[in-house]
């Protein structure tokens, strides 16, 4: 009975889910849907059509380069400033979490004018670095925190001390131990915050609008032609999101192969076989 | 000639001091322990002889060398935390090659002194094992073998037993002493254990609130503890005031506390006449009630109470040992030599 309820539970949440994702796809797919239940008929002329456009195409990859550009950058100046706060100035932490989540604070609207007052009417900055200015800035607490958390819970602390005693340099250590050991923290902190982004309206629109079209703006901009290729939008992007995710997890994943080796290995005696070297990444250290 | 020297080590955090002019030495091939309660210094001054922590005060001298100044890397110390610290994305192997990659031996000197620090800790079976793979014992000896893989001039321990739950540990204590003392490491152990203590060590260095109390070899602690701290801390000490000497002897002795190790102290039960008993004849005689009696592996502990004080009194298991009943009345023979002046 309680399995029963638990599973009616976990049914109507992936109905919830999964049903405006399932419709969206369904509306791109169909030729007509109006006045029945179900589609009058199927095409993907709508994706054909969709693809065919190269505003598509150059309003999806400018979306992809500054929500990644932006990503990057907020990972090349929060991960080194993460971890000196931890190992160095611990008890300093509290105020830089707050500084780091300032941004919740004030409503888009808000930065978006004050950033054009500021770099658009007096600095002149060109719309994709004003965008990725301002990208980073909104995107700073999830990566503060996502990175935050993952310092915190991997003992990255004693794993850092203990790879400085062992003769490695701060950098060395940074890189050969502290990196791999919260590399899914990245993976998934990059990820949200590129999905986050590549979703963004508000800043893009009243930030940069058609001077660098991203491909919410054309979004926006099609939902008020055609609802069925907005749908198309909306599928493929999803469908993109997906991807990169896999891929990603894919990518994480494949250090940890070696558990496989790890199996073989069981009847490998290293002492009376020297055939390391041909055991691969195994022995390579990083 | 000294291997290490400290020299007047101080240290605070946020102005709260927390060691106070820390001096001592260690001899080549000598393993110290730093024993002491939680919160004693004991972690800021292994983290302050590795580099971790620069020190407000006083000098660290290696091998007649000032490192007091030199960062982690360059001070060829290893050492081996409470959590073990395996890096978790390399397996056995590569951790205990680790430290010799880094100081850029050649790929045949890292294979050879991997394999024989395998052979150390006999863990060639596992070599390709993820530390995770491992149990607790195991990853400890991990441990160890990646910090003493490069060749450190010095090894430091911060409790690495810890973490492991009490069998383990009491194997480990002497398995662990016999690897260092077969890697000829000259050795730092931290340690709020203080049977611990005893068997890794050569020497002790008692700390409290950021000072050393005593110094000295196993047995000096344990047989002369210099004050109360040390009595109370090492073994299972009964600490006498004046006053209760007074009560419990009816004699007077100087006007200082006293600390009688348990397993030093005679009990008879009183039913069987007091003149059948070999009493020593400078002894304190007392009588009184048992209380509670505990049966703890090797040995057994009384409690007994004698007036308004408590006396624990340890007697060994031997095969066909009668246990006394609580509630059993019973003479207690305290010799005056077993009585340790610690005021």
């Amino acid at each position: 009975m309680f399995k029963a309820k638990n599973n009616l539970v976990i049914a109507l949440f992936l109905i919830y889910i999964l049903l405006p994702i399932g419709a969206t796809f369904l509306y791109s797919i169909s030729s007509q849907w109006q006045n029945s239940i179900l589609p009058a008929s199927l095409t993907l002329n709508w994706y054909k059509e969709l693809l065919g456009d190269p505003r598509f195409i150059a309003a999806l990859m400018r979306s992809l380069i500054v929500g990644a550009g932006a990503v990057i950058l907020g990972l090349i100046v929060l991960l080194p400033a993460v971890f000196t706060i931890n190992l160095y100035y611990p008890e300093k932490e509290k105020y830089v979490s707050l500084t780091a989540m300032l941004p919740f604070i004030f409503p888009g609207i808000m930065l978006a004018v004050g950033l054009i007052r500021l770099y658009n009417n007096y600095f002149s900055f060109p719309p994709f670095l004003l965008l990725l200015g301002a990208y980073f800035i909104i995107i700073m607490p999830f990566i503060y925190q996502g990175l935050q958390n993952a310092f915190k819970s991997g003992n990255s602390i004693e794993l850092f001390y203990t790879a400085l005693s062992l003769g490695a340099s701060p950098l060395q250590s940074f890189v050969y131990v502290i990196i791999p050991n919260i590399i899914t923290s990245i993976i998934i902190v990059s990820l949200l915050s590129l999905s986050f982004l590549m979703g963004e309206f508000v800043l893009a629109n009243l930030l940069v609008g058609g001077t660098y079209e991203t491909v919410q703006v054309y979004l926006f901009k099609s939902l008020k032609q055609n609802g069925h290729l907005a749908s198309a939008i909306v599928s493929f992007y999803f469908l993109l999101i997906s991807l990169i995710s896999i891929l990603a997890f894919k990518l994480k994943d494949y250090r940890f192969q070696t558990k496989a080796e790890t199996a073989a290995a069981k009847e490998f005696n290293p002492v009376s076989q020297i055939k390391i070297k041909q055991r691969g990444d195994l022995l390579e250290l990083p | 000639m000294s291997f290490l020297k400290v020299e007047k080590i101080s240290h605070h955090y946020d102005n709260k001091p927390v060691l106070h002019d820390i001096s001592f030495s260690l001899a080549p091939n000598e393993i110290l322990s730093i024993l002491g309660p939680s919160g004693c210094g004991k972690s800021t001054l292994l983290k302050i002889i590795t580099g971790l922590i620069q020190p407000a005060n006083g000098k660290i001298y290696l091998e007649n060398r000032d490192i007091t100044d030199l960062p982690p890397q360059k001070r060829e110390i290893g050492i081996v935390f409470q959590s073990y610290a395996l890096f978790p994305n390399l397996n056995v192997f590569a951790n205990i090659a680790f430290g010799l990659k880094m100081k850029k031996f050649n790929k045949q000197v890292i294979q050879e002194r991997t394999l024989e620090m395998l052979n150390l800790i006999d863990l060639r079976e596992k070599a390709y094992c993820l530390p995770h793979q491992l149990s607790g014992g195991e990853q400890q000896r991990v441990a160890l073998a990646r910090a003493l893989a490069p060749y450190p001039r010095l090894l430091l321990l911060d409790e690495p037993l810890s973490a492991l739950d009490a069998k383990i540990r009491k194997n480990l204590r002497l398995e662990l002493r016999k690897i260092i003392k077969a890697a000829g490491a000259t050795s730092i152990f931290v340690t709020h254990d203080q049977e611990e203590a005893m068997l890794i060590s050569d020497r002790i260095l008692v700390m409290n609130e950021g000072k050393i109390e005593q110094e000295g070899t196993p047995e000096e602690i344990y047989t002369h503890p210099r004050n109360l701290f040390v009595a109370g801390f090492i073994g299972n000490y009964n600490l006498f005031s004046p006053a209760d000497i007074g009560e419990i002897g009816r004699q007077k002795l100087e006007n200082t506390f006293y600390a009688v190790r348990p397993e030093t102290i005679n009990i008879y039960p009183c039913h069987e006449g007091k003149e059948a008993f070999p009493l020593h004849p400078h002894s304190i005689i007392c009588k009184g009630k048992i209380t509670d009696v505990n049966m703890s592996g090797n040995i057994v502990v009384y409690s007994i109470a004698v007036g308004s004080s408590l006396i624990r009194v340890d007697k060994l298991n031997q095969a066909g040992y009668e246990y006394l009943k609580p509630g059993t009345r019973v003479i207690v023979e305290i010799p005056y030599q077993a009585l340790h002046k610690v005021g």
